[in-house]
């Protein structure tokens, strides 16, 4: 299986879960960003242009589902999935916590990025309340979805994906 | 090699990201516009048939059985869990009959509008945004600015329709203001969202004796929503004697975490008042 097919399979059904399945769960207060999760733990755990493309089309199906501004969440989610695919698989694996700081801080970006769009485009938002029943939350239950997702996706990068060599 | 794998990764980096940005920018015109509603012609028969799949996580649930140890219990366990998805079904089907019926006697109630049932499918992605998605859409009739029910009251507006799914902009989004009256009181005021399930009573005259348990309709002012529908009940008041105005908090009727059926009004035609509210330029002497 390559990535992109991988991408095809596994994003939709990302975007469908954050639209429609999860905000039905017993706790509404806790609604995970799972696309973030997810192409965030591909780039961290596989620095390649196939996880910038996983990022691009994951904001797209995110933004089809949203009423905000489009292109919002295409740009929140693409700039932090960038930053930690330019940073490279090498560094977040000299260390086991590298990855968790990257997706505290990819998390908070992300919600910054957004907010910022939101503050641009003159939507009425309650900022305080945002951040303390938004951001802190979702940085929490992100982190910890990623203590999953991020050495998965490392197994199944692994898997599919022979070795680059340097010549 | 690797240098040159790096470029081309960065080349393509900046190349999405400059693409991203001009999407934003260009925002709802034609061609951000066509790419939003082509994808969303893809992935809303997805979306309506995952509503669909999941309409059982609605429902309490039994708590598990300890784990099988012999065969027979394993043979009762599965028994079990047929007949639970059984008795899942029905109660769906009890719920759904039970929701209609409340739809019903609110369209008997106010048999001036015309209105169409329509299933939430799906809720904003976004946790800052308070919207939700239905099944129906323009080929359904289907239009902005039509206003939404449910059984126990105002919902919110359609705020954009494609051809077979609509958004719905709660009452509950900061962005949205509704002109609202107390009913024992004959006094106005504007309701705005504060949060996911919250709302604020705004701009009701100080001398006005607000008390908790009054309830909110809609005024009709400014020719947004309908008058008289049921909106919410007054549960505190904020009053201080330096302001002007006083303040409300307001619960609605709805959970708006489990909407799950909504009518759509569909021959109520908001009117347009900003050129009769335009400034009236004085004569040139």
């Amino acid at each position: 299986m390559t990535p992109l097919l991988l991408g095809i399979g596994l994003l939709p059904l990302a975007a469908l879960l954050q639209s429609s399945v999860l905000p039905q769960l017993p706790f509404p207060a806790l609604r995970p960003d799972l696309m973030l999760v997810i192409v965030l733990a591909w780039n961290l755990a596989r620095s390649r242009t196939d996880g910038l493309l996983w990022a691009f089309a994951g904001g797209l199906m995110l933004d089809t589902f949203s009423a905000g501004p489009f292109g919002a969440l295409l740009l929140a989610l693409f700039v932090v999935c960038l930053a930690a695919n330019f940073i490279g698989t090498p560094l977040w694996d000299a260390n086991p916590l590298l990855p968790l700081l990257g997706t505290v801080a990819g998390v908070a970006l992300y919600h910054a990025i957004y907010l910022g769009v939101l503050l641009l485009w003159g939507w009425q938002l309650d900022w305080r309340s945002a951040a303390s029943s938004v951001v802190l939350p979702a940085v929490f239950l992100d982190t910890t979805l990623m203590l999953l997702a991020y050495p998965l996706a490392r197994r199944i990068a692994r898997r599919i994906a022979a070795p680059q060599v340097s010549l | 090699m690797r240098r040159f794998s790096f470029l081309g990764r960065f080349s393509l980096g900046l190349l999405l990201l400059a693409a991203a940005v001009l999407l934003l920018a260009l925002g709802q015109r034609a061609g951000a516009g066509g790419l939003r509603t082509a994808l969303s012609r893809v992935l809303t028969p997805l979306q309506q048939f995952v509503a669909q799949q999941t309409l059982p996580l609605r429902q309490p649930r039994s708590s598990g059985a300890p784990a099988p140890v012999l065969t027979q219990v394993a043979e009762l366990q599965a028994r079990v869990s047929s007949l639970q998805g059984e008795v899942t079904r029905l109660r769906e089907s009890e719920n759904q009959r039970v929701l209609l019926a409340q739809l019903l006697k609110l369209a008997r109630a106010n048999p001036e509008y015309r209105y169409l049932a329509a299933q939430v499918i799906g809720r904003d992605v976004s946790p800052y945004l308070q919207f939700v998605l239905v099944d129906r859409g323009r080929t359904d009739g289907l239009l902005p600015d039509m206003p939404v029910l449910a059984a126990d009251g105002l919902v919110g507006i359609v705020t954009e329709a494609t051809a077979s799914a609509a958004k719905v902009l709660l009452i509950t989004d900061p962005s949205l203001v509704v002109n609202v009256r107390v009913q024992r009181l004959r006094v106005e005021g504007q309701l705005r969202g504060s949060g996911p399930g919250l709302l604020r009573l705004n701009f009701v005259p100080l001398q006005a004796q607000l008390a908790a348990g009054d309830q909110l309709v809609t005024s009709g002012i400014g020719g947004r929503f309908p008058p008289d529908l049921q909106v919410g009940t007054i549960t505190s008041v904020l009053r201080r004697d330096y302001d002007v105005f006083q303040e409300a908090d307001v619960q609605s009727a709805i959970n708006f975490a489990n909407l799950e059926l909504v009518l759509i009004i569909t021959n109520f035609v908001p009117q347009d008042l900003a050129p009769l509210l335009a400034t009236p330029v004085p004569a040139a002497p």
